[in-house]
């Protein structure tokens, strides 16, 4: 049995490389599958915290550096994906604290990473689906960063409730509560978004 | 998502393929890696997976062994990357915002003195990507023209179709693209990069009006793919499901 367990986990890994992971992970994987499991994660992650994507590469290879150089000391390969999100955090939050130190007169950013979202994105969603992208961005513009951050990772990361509190280091039931206030937030400002629209279009002369 | 109402849940889909990485990116930072650590770390992953889990079902195995292999054959076929990848590689030519991520990375400017030098040309696929790649980069670059100690290499020649494929995509030839993906399915089936594929299949087939094709390629993919996603986004208003 456990052949076959682990033979169907890991071809259901290799079918499917893009996935956020919700399998458990009983043994440290090997970097290079840690590579291409993950990549799209760390990628998406940080540029969602905030990383110019100018400057993309040089963070995204450093996260995976200090991965494979912390690798052998992960002691629970079942929090694998909390583990990479704590290191993504950390070294995106090094990379803020460096442009602010270079930056003074316009550091804004706070000293912890914060969900920063892309405003320049690709001119392929530019041209075909920013509308939406840029409502949803909006909105998560206006709700508190810690509750964004959570909504994020348990929405768009599809990250369970047990891992984002093992990567933020908070307790479950803080994830839980700024989870449920994310989506009540979330779902009121987009409910007056709509009211505006309408009211737009009523006082608007056809 | 389940507790979502049905128009957040719209836009949390839409937000879901935003920010993900092209195969381009993979495949770039994959080889500034290998520069910057060794073949080691990623050879690794057969000696890993053997121990690890030796049941593992076969082609399960050998596709991570490909990946680790494809590591060594990588020296040179994702070098046509290396015109974008300078943008993690500084070199005194660069410019000021380059000086910010150096400034905050330090070893990337060891990757410089580690990163193997460009070898002549002998791949006309390369150059041309290598080309694209550097148009996209705000630095002009002139096309390296680079040659791989394995240029018949299926993985880099993946990529490089793919890659064209996307460009085609992005310049508004759907025809074209759609015309790349099927030589990368004659020519490499369930490659590593088959999803990838479909995705942009699916981004061509829409673009071309083919919504009913569209959808039948979808299907190929899990429901929950971040690529389905993606490309379902960017077919836009021409819903498919």
């Amino acid at each position: 049995m456990p052949q076959t367990d682990s033979a169907a986990r890991l071809a259901s890994l290799d079918a499917e490389p893009a996935l956020v992971r919700t399998i458990p992970i009983t043994r440290v994987p090997a970097f290079a599958e840690i590579y291409r499991t993950y990549f799209s994660f760390v990628w998406s992650s940080s540029r969602r915290l905030g990383v110019n994507e100018s400057e993309m590469d040089d963070v995204v290879q450093e996260i995976f550096i200090t991965i494979n150089g912390r690798l052998p000391t992960l002691e629970q390969p079942e929090s694998l994906r909390s583990w990479i999100y704590s290191i993504v955090r950390r070294t995106v939050s090094s990379y803020h604290r460096a442009k602010r130190a270079k930056n003074a007169s316009t550091a804004t950013l706070s000293a912890e990473p914060e969900m920063h979202y892309p405003q320049t994105p690709s001119p392929q969603q530019l041209a075909e689906h920013s509308d939406q992208i840029k409502l949803l961005w909006s909105l998560l513009e206006n709700i508190d960063a810690t509750k964004r951050e959570v909504f994020v990772l348990a929405e768009l990361d599809e990250m369970t409730v047990p891992e984002i509190a093992s990567a933020l280091e908070v307790p479950l039931n803080t994830v839980y509560s700024r989870l449920r206030a994310a989506r009540l937030e979330l779902e009121a400002a987009l409910q007056r978004q709509n009211a505006q629209t309408i009211n737009r279009g009523r006082s608007c002369p056809t | 998502m389940s507790d979502l109402s049905p128009e957040l849940r719209e836009l949390v889909l839409a937000g879901k393929g935003a920010t993900l990485p092209t195969a381009a990116d993979s495949a770039r930072i994959f080889e500034i890696l290998r520069a910057r650590l060794g073949e080691a770390a990623f050879a690794s992953a057969e000696a890993g997976q053997a121990v690890a889990a030796p049941s593992s079902a076969g082609f399960v195995t050998g596709k991570l062994a490909t990946l680790g292999l494809a590591g060594l054959a990588l020296l040179g076929g994702f070098l046509f990357f290396s015109a974008r990848s300078q943008r993690a590689v500084p070199s005194e030519s660069n410019s000021a915002p380059r000086a910010a991520a150096t400034e905050w990375a330090p070893q990337a400017l060891a990757a410089s003195a580690l990163a193997p030098a460009a070898p002549q040309a002998t791949d006309p696929t390369s150059a041309e990507v290598a080309a694209t790649a550097g148009s996209n980069d705000g630095v002009r670059t002139e096309p390296r023209p680079i040659a791989s100690p394995h240029p018949k290499d299926s993985l880099s020649e993946e990529v490089a179709i793919l890659s064209r494929a996307e460009t085609a995509l992005h310049g508004g030839q759907p025809g074209l693209a759609l015309k790349l993906l099927n030589e990368h399915e004659r020519r490499f089936g369930n490659g590593l990069l088959a999803e990838e594929r479909i995705a942009a299949r699916i981004q061509a087939l829409c673009a071309l009006g083919r919504t009913a094709d569209a959808t039948a390629q979808l299907a190929q993919l899990s429901p929950k793919s971040l690529h389905g996603a993606q490309a379902r986004q960017a077919c836009g208003p021409r819903k498919i499901n």
